[in-house]
């Protein structure tokens, strides 16, 4: 179901809230992704961990709608597009599509499911050959799968052509001879040859300036309507999605931390990282006016994602432990920087001059760790023994931050970061948390903190913004 | 939010850009990428130039930094700095005083030395440290732009940085450079939205620490929202309008800023469809004789293809270059008078 120009007599949501509750609660799913997973093995020098692009995401793509999927770069988005099209193999789990298990396809089946979904590439100007008119692009697809007769071919590429609004003389143009604009109907054309049912739509507006994108997104839109089609909508800007998608799924480091209607998950994100994600768009337009959450950090590697909740290393919202739970924030900021230089440093591949140093035995930069400490807390821990009361940490936090500096001095990152973790992790650094539903409309957040047992994300975040005000 | 200087003072303002024209040869034709344009940098200002592709904004920035190659040059026009021509080669001598920061830090920097090296190099240079002083200050940069661990990451390689820690290197280098303005071209484009705060947030402290004037040039109104004072709306080489940031989104007076603003998704209902400019940003070859925006205005009448708007006030610190505003056109069939738009835009504004 598309928002815009709803066919007469529809029953569209009379709430106006456009959510699933009209039709959609009964609509049946056109895929259902289960436990998906895509690890990238290394090829084979250097074998370290695999990269776990997509990591057991489980979710439904319903008939006629359009789903977002939402995230930053490197948190798998693309690869679950492809994976659910069957153009990377499942490392595990399942993808299933009227009864046939997409993920295990082979042959003629898998064929037949490349022709019922397609995808639209972001950058048409490299998915497109330029040494093809754009009338034998649009028509390659068909040639391929042998559909009809060659002048039976040729029309419907002329109809193709008109439908995403080109003219019928640029059938015998080129694609270089287009704005991106343009480049990205024919892109579409292609994509529309064989009449899927759903598409797979990868950034598909984000190379163009915003007035040409306004009407490829409304080309889209009518398409859909016209044709009813299910678009799976993969973006990183955040408006776009807005604007299309019916319900949103938002994805981290290989997981989806929330999926549900797109205004509901709008107007009040459920998990901290939507909550920080949304609050991240520039201009005052955005609709929350919740305060800015600036996350630090970047997101860490998929090769070595943090255990426990994938978030942890930048949630704003993250539970601490009870014994520590009068450490200002100043203080939990410079836990959280130190925990991050400790994960960067035992990540980071040695430079050739770390390799030169440790082999002459001189551990030149190891007690650099002491300055670092130095500027976070503001006590030399190489130095005096501080006085009770003297920076941010109480003598416990002082004492674990001492261990972890103790193994950090002898290079060995990997366990000084398991040490401050030890001492200052919780349940969100042991347990993956699982997605709870969090609305009346089956909206899932995967947090902790839609338990009983803890506050809200939102009463958390809030909470320690209003600490650090005091 | 410095006051724009007005110039009644005789103060000359950090930076003025007057009737600058840049153009490109070709074998066929002369592209005029940047075309009459005009604008003032205050210090500790931000001033943004937004615009799509083919505005000529980034243009803009590199004409300003000398950084105009062959085909292209500047045909005409004055850029001062505090009141100094830099145009006919007077660049080297406020090399460090101007700064770029580009959209892709990677080809800012060289593959081939530390971060830190590439910092000292241009303390060097700029400022004349050397040795410890220069390490020292290297590291201090480093922080400054909030890398954490700075001691240790001054001694790697560009490579071994995520794209918003490479970001935030390249400002560092530019701050090496003890820089009075900071022109940033799309400095966050290539950056995840919350790397882009932590980026945009950065600037902004930056700014009020150091005193810095920003000349922000972005396709991305709601960056050019929340970054700048004053704003400057390009189309096809020139500056249609400008207007203090509040005025430009508030009572936006140029068609073509109200059919850009319009366009942005998250500002129409959702239900609705997007409103839409047809039609493409030419190139602008000739000078221009005409309205450039004309062939795709909804508003546009037939003067607008004779007459080129120069310049009006339509606010207390706003200006357009669009006829609707001139003093006199000639009355459209149809349309409402001029008198009445008037003074309904100066309510707005
Ligand atoms: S489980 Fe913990 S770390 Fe993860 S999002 Fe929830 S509060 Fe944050
Ligand atoms: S001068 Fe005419 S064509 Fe140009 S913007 Fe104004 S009304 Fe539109």
């Amino acid at each position: 179901m598309s928002r815009s120009d709803a066919p007469a007599g529809d029953g569209a949501a009379p709430d106006g809230t456009d959510g699933t509750d009209a039709d959609g609660a009964q609509r049946d799913p056109l895929v259902e992704v289960r436990n998906l997973k895509k690890y990238y093995e290394d090829d084979g020098f250097l074998t370290g961990d695999p990269v776990k692009a997509v990591d057991g995401v489980s979710f439904d793509i319903r008939k006629g709608e359009t789903l977002g999927l939402v995230g930053e770069s490197g948190c798998g988005k693309t690869t679950l597009g492809r994976t659910i099209l069957g153009l990377e193999s499942a490392t595990d789990g399942e993808v299933v599509s009227d009864g046939r298990e997409v993920a295990r396809l082979s042959g003629k089946q898998l064929r037949e499911w490349q022709r019922d979904a397609q995808m639209v590439f972001q950058d048409p100007e490299a998915s497109l050959n330029d040494r093809m008119t754009v009338g034998e692009i649009i028509r390659e697809p068909l040639d391929a799968h042998e559909q009809g007769t060659k002048a039976e071919r040729k029309e419907r590429v002329f109809e193709l052509i008109d439908l995403v609004g080109l003219n019928e003389e640029h059938y015998y143009r080129y694609p270089h001879q287009f704005s991106g604009g343009q480049r990205q109907r024919i892109g579409i054309a292609r994509a529309l040859a064989l009449e899927p049912e759903f598409m797979v739509l990868d950034e598909p507006v984000s190379a163009l300036d915003v007035s040409v994108q306004a009407r490829v997104i409304n080309l889209l839109e009518d398409l859909q309507d016209e044709l009813g089609l299910t678009y799976l909508f993969i973006a990183h800007d955040l408006s776009v999605v807005r604007h299309i998608a019916d319900r949103v799924a938002v994805m981290y480091l290989g997981d989806i931390v929330e999926l549900g209607d797109t205004e509901a998950v709008y107007n009040d994100p459920a998990h901290p990282y939507t909550v920080s994600l949304l609050s991240a768009i520039p201009g005052s337009h955005t609709g929350t006016d919740r305060d800015r959450v600036t996350l630090r950090g970047t997101p860490p590697s998929p090769r070595d994602p943090p255990q426990g909740c994938r978030f942890a290393t930048r949630c704003p919202a993250r539970v601490r432990p009870a014994a520590f739970a009068d450490l200002p924030e100043t203080a939990w900021d410079g836990i959280d920087a130190l925990d991050t230089v400790l994960r960067e440093r035992a990540s980071l591949e040695d430079g050739l001059t770390d390799r030169l140093r440790r082999s002459l035995g001189l551990a030149a930069d190891a007690n650099d760790i002491d300055e670092v400490v130095a500027d976070l807390f503001g006590w030399h821990p190489g130095e005096q023994s501080p006085q009770e009361g003297e920076g941010p940490l109480t003598s416990e936090a002082r004492a674990a931050v001492e261990d972890a500096v103790r193994f950090a001095r002898r290079g060995e990152d990997e366990e000084a970061a398991a040490v401050l973790r030890e001492a200052f992790g919780s349940v969100c650094n042991r347990e993956r948390p699982e997605a709870h539903v969090v609305d009346g409309d089956g909206r899932t957040s995967a947090c902790v903190r839609h338990t009983d047992e803890y506050d809200s994300p939102a009463a958390a975040i809030d909470e320690r913004y209003a600490r650090r005000d005091d | 939010m410095a006051a724009p200087d007005d110039g009644a003072d005789g103060d000359e303002p950090l930076l003025a850009v007057e009737d600058l024209t840049t153009v490109f040869h070709t074998d066929k034709e002369t592209i005029r990428a940047v075309d009459g344009v005009s604008f003032e940098v205050s210090e500790g200002e931000t001033v943004g130039v937004v615009g799509e592709s083919g505005s000529g904004k980034s243009v803009t920035a590199r004409s300003i930094l000398g950084l105009i190659e062959s085909p292209g040059t500047i045909e005409s026009g004055s850029i001062r700095f505090r009141g100094e021509e830099l145009t006919g080669g007077n660049w080297e001598r406020h090399r460090g005083d101007l700064s770029i920061v580009f959209q892709d830090p990677i080809n800012s920097m060289n593959p081939v030395y530390t971060v830190g090296n590439q910092i000292r190099e241009a303390l060097r240079i700029h400022q004349g440290l050397r040795g410890q002083a220069a390490r020292e200050e290297a590291v201090r940069l480093l922080e400054a732009v909030g890398i954490p661990d700075a001691r240790r990451r001054v001694g790697e390689y560009p490579h071994q940085f995520s794209g918003g820690m490479r970001q935030r290197a390249v400002i560092a280098m530019a701050l090496a450079c003890d820089p009075d303005l900071l022109v940033c071209d799309e400095p966050t484009t290539a950056l995840d939205v919350t790397i882009q705060a932590q980026i945009l947030e950065l600037l902004d402290d930056l700014q009020r620490e150091e005193d810095l004037a920003i000349l922000f040039i972005t396709h991305d109104m709601g960056v050019i929202e929340e970054t700048a004072d004053r704003v400057n709306v390009m189309y096809a080489g020139e500056v249609v309008e400008s207007a203090p940031v509040e005025t430009l989104f508030d009572g936006p007076a140029h068609p073509y800023t109200r059919g850009l603003l319009a366009s942005i998704p998250g500002r129409t209902a959702t239900g609705d469809r997007l409103p839409t400019i047809e039609g493409e940003v030419p190139t602008p070859t000739e000078s221009a004789s005409d309205c450039r925006y004309a062939p795709r205005c909804p508003d546009a009448f037939d003067a607008c293809e004779r007459v080129h708007p120069e310049h009006v006030r339509v606010g207390p610190d706003q200006t357009a270059a669009c006829l609707l505003h001139e003093e006199v056109r000639p009355r459209p069939d149809g349309r409402g008078d001029r008198g009445r738009r008037r003074r309904r835009r100066g309510r707005r504004g």
